[in-house]
């Protein structure tokens, strides 16, 4: 045993040192001002680069998780679909019409998918919120309007089979830069309607792309 | 690695996304976990001056984001941060001391807070006994003592030995102690041990 007689503080001692520890926060702006000198000098990447596309990628990700978790589909899975009150009162899509695909596709990042490690977004849930609604109320008011027929989201977990017989392989990737997040099957008189009513799609504005396409009856 | 620590997965994980890809979310986790140890101790090293301790952090970041492709994970990742802010911290402060005087005793450059209350004196104190400790006391003391760093993770920081850590660490509590004794402080207190 030390019979150092510095080896231990009193509890007074102890308190007094400890109450020397406090320091303030950090102030809010610095976080961003280093993360403006250090995109300055290169050790980040700037702005406008893959970085935000895949940050909003990952935000149109959840955004479509939200807003397709209240259940607008009113085709194939109709029955069993949880529809909201709101439109649960709405019309039932006119049979003569064209019936076109919104399909909702997100960039990715293929390093970023090999880290097996989700982006950090920025966002904070407030604004993610907000986007949702956005989501939501878009896919409301086509159904208010009879053009909604179903829309679902896509899960991650894919699988992609190639080959026949003894020679096919399944893969849980697909080898490409976007995925294929969830989809909007509506009705329009028209293609050039359909795509008007494509680019008012919220996936849009938060770096996402949708793709218009014609379902082709086969009777 | 330091004895007894475990890696901070979440720390690999981000610095790993941040060295492949200089991701700046992956900095910005890191930053927020991290900055207010830094700070804490830079706020000790500039005495207090806001600004000098967030200038202290950015060069800090600097330094780190160029080091990090080469970290090894011998330390906690904290542990390697605070040792390079307290290197910019260093420099920084005996930079600013060198402009006013070269020979004038450290607590006389000191800014001491004003006199507290009555019920703060203990504090206030402390604070004086700690500013006229040498430099190399003084910062194995506010490391060990005030943030409750360990022998090793000082050794870490200071690249000195774990040994050379706790000899200072014993003198310079002996040197606050006696201060304190002589100004009445804690006299009484240490009898009643």
């Amino acid at each position: 045993m030390s019979d150092d007689p510095n080896e231990t503080l009193s509890d007074a001692e102890q308190k007094a040192l400890r109450s020397l520890a406090g320091a303030p926060d950090p102030s809010p702006e610095l976080e961003d001002r280093v993360v403006a000198e250090l995109k300055r000098r290169g050790a980040i990447r700037a702005n406008g680069g893959w970085i935000m596309k895949i940050s909003k990628t990952a935000a149109a990700a959840v955004i479509m998780a939200g807003a397709f978790a209240g259940g607008f589909a009113m085709g194939s899975r109709g029955e069993t679909a949880t529809v909201p009150t709101e439109v649960a009162t709405t019309t039932t899509p006119t049979s003569d019409a064209n019936q076109y695909m919104l399909l909702m596709y997100m960039r990715v990042d293929p390093a970023q998918a090999a880290a097996d490690a989700p982006a950090e977004d920025p966002m904070n849930e407030e604004a993610y919120r907000a986007i949702i609604d956005e989501y939501r109320q878009w896919a409301l008011d086509r159904e208010k309007e009879g053009r909604l027929v179903s829309a679902e989201k896509l899960a991650d977990d894919t699988r992609v089979m190639t080959g026949r017989g003894d020679q096919m392989t399944i893969a849980s990737t697909i080898d490409s830069d976007r995925a294929l997040g969830g989809y909007f099957l509506i009705t329009a008189p028209s293609l050039d309607d359909a795509i008007a009513l494509a680019k008012t799609h919220p996936h849009l504005k938060y770096g996402g792309e949708v793709e218009v396409r014609p379902i082709e009856t086969t009777n | 690695m330091e004895p007894n620590s475990v890696p901070d997965l979440d720390d690999a994980r981000l610095v790993k996304r941040f060295v492949r890809g200089r991701d700046e979310g992956a900095f910005r986790a890191l930053y927020r976990a991290h900055t207010p140890a830094m700070l804490a101790v830079a706020w000790r090293y500039v005495d207090g001056d806001r600004i000098d301790a967030e200038d202290v952090v950015q060069e800090a970041w600097i330094r780190a984001t160029e080091k990090l492709p080469s970290f090894r994970w011998e330390s906690a990742l904290r542990t390697w941060l605070v040792g390079i802010a307290i290197n910019c911290a260093r420099n920084r402060a005996r930079g600013k001391r060198a402009t006013q005087s070269r020979d004038v005793d450290l607590a006389d450059v000191v800014e001491l807070p004003a006199a507290p209350a009555a019920a703060d004196i203990a504090t206030y104190d402390v604070e004086r006994a700690v500013a006229r400790l040498p430099e190399g006391y003084r910062e194995v003391l506010i490391l060990h003592d005030v943030f409750g760093y360990t022998h090793d993770e000082i050794a870490r920081m200071l690249g000195v030995e774990s040994g050379t850590s706790k000899s200072q660490l014993s003198r310079a509590r002996s040197s606050v102690r006696r201060w304190l004794t002589e100004k009445g402080r804690i006299g009484h207190e240490r009898r009643s041990e």
